[in-house]
């Protein structure tokens, strides 16, 4: 069947803005806008820039926006969307070209959280495993999925309009550790997302959760992690 | 003091209409979101659209509120100058700025009422379609029988009836 596109192109050597263009290809309705993108990039247009690596949904790096909502192309089949299907990068961070925008920003922010375990290295030596139970392990299960793809980040109006804010992203990456019986860095954590910049500054618009590729209750997440902030409770 | 009057009129027309287009502007800025970005709106869901009604009506509420502040400054130079003053509040043409008053009001107080449930148990937020349209159901019933005796007033006083 015939598939219509339009895809948002910004070349910076030629171009003083982005513009679409429209492209019509053959697909199956199974197909995946993924493998379209491939077919524009290898019969259309080999200019075309996309970013992609494992295409099965788990790097995260083809978030892009789909028809005005955030998701990952290698998990869209053609079937399930209205054409033209309209493809533009994901908003909020700094475009470089066509579909690639510049993700240093959104790690930045991920890093401010200290995504890693925080032990005290002299008082707790490891001499066994850190042991937890099963219903400490189910206390964070829902943010240990994310792959950092930040299509919450880039569907968040906050994120958009103030770029300093760590982004629901971060906070989930957060949650992830504060929440963790074998971490001791909440506190640490808690008081980064207390921040100007942090946790507060979500307004519940709910665009971060929809948006996430791997169902993570975002919202919830980030409501959890301001509870922990207001009241210690972690 | 018919004079001062008409400046405080003035005042608070210009606070009431400057800020519905500043409410407007923050739509459009809200939606276009970068400059350079020729592409549409994000289809966000009713969650989206709450915090951009939030915010109009929030940005509108204390628009008027600066407004309201000066026709009361008014008392400060005796009952005349006030009760004249206020007279535009009565003007039928006015009436359907106060339904919208309303309106912005309700909705406002309804939504911070639905994120703040979202603060203290963040379970609900699994729910958080349901309580928009719980939310909406609720502005409705309390907005339509307001809005319907304010205006049936300002039709009334109008002079085209």
């Amino acid at each position: 069947m015939d598939v219509r596109l339009r895809i948002q192109r910004f070349n910076p050597e030629q171009d003083d803005g982005p513009h679409f263009e429209d492209y019509t290809i053959d697909a199956e309705p199974m197909d995946r806008l993924l493998d379209c993108l491939h077919k524009v990039k290898a019969y259309e247009d080999s200019s075309l820039a996309v970013r992609r690596s494992c295409g099965h949904g788990i790097c995260g790096s083809d978030a892009v926006l789909i028809n005005g909502v955030n998701a990952l192309a290698c998990k869209v089949l053609v079937k399930d969307v209205k054409q033209p299907i309209t493809i533009e990068p994901i908003r909020g961070l700094p475009l470089i070209k066509d579909l690639v925008v510049d993700m240093d920003p959104f790690f930045q922010g991920y890093l401010e959280v200290k995504p890693w375990l925080i032990v005290d290295p002299v008082a707790k030596e490891p001499e066994r495993e850190r042991l937890q139970s099963q219903e400490e392990r189910e206390r964070f299960d829902d943010t240990t999925k994310c792959i950092l793809c930040a299509a919450c980040t880039t569907s968040c109006p906050i994120f958009w309009s103030d770029g300093g804010y760590v982004g629901p992203a971060a906070i989930v990456n957060a949650h992830r550790f504060i929440f963790d019986s074998r971490d001791e860095g909440a506190r640490e954590r808690l008081e980064i997302l207390s921040s100007k910049n942090g946790a507060f500054k979500c307004r519940t618009a709910f665009n971060c959760t929809a948006a996430c590729p791997r169902g993570i209750q975002v919202t919830k997440a980030i409501q959890e992690v301001k509870q922990a902030a207001l009241f210690g409770s972690f | 003091m018919a004079i001062i009057a008409k400046l405080i009129e003035g005042l608070v027309f210009i606070l009431t209409a400057g800020s519905g287009v500043f409410a407007l502007y923050m739509v459009v800025d809200l939606l276009r979101l970068r400059r350079a970005d020729p592409g549409t709106a994000y289809k966000g869901g009713v969650g989206q659209w709450s915090w951009v009604a939030h915010r109009i009506t929030g940005v509108g509420l204390v628009a008027f509120l600066f407004g309201h502040i000066v026709d009361t400054f008014g008392v400060g130079f005796g009952p005349e100058l006030y009760d004249e003053t206020i007279q535009l509040y009565q003007q039928w043409w006015f009436k359907p700025f106060e339904v919208l008053l309303v309106g912005a009001t309700l909705f406002h107080a309804l939504n911070g009422l639905r994120i703040i449930l979202f603060d203290f148990w963040p379970n609900l937020a699994l729910k958080q379609k349901s309580f928009a349209y719980v939310e909406f159901a609720l502005f409705i019933a309390a907005f339509a029988p307001a809005a319907f005796f304010m205006m049936r007033s300002a039709i009334a006083d109008s002079p085209f009836i």
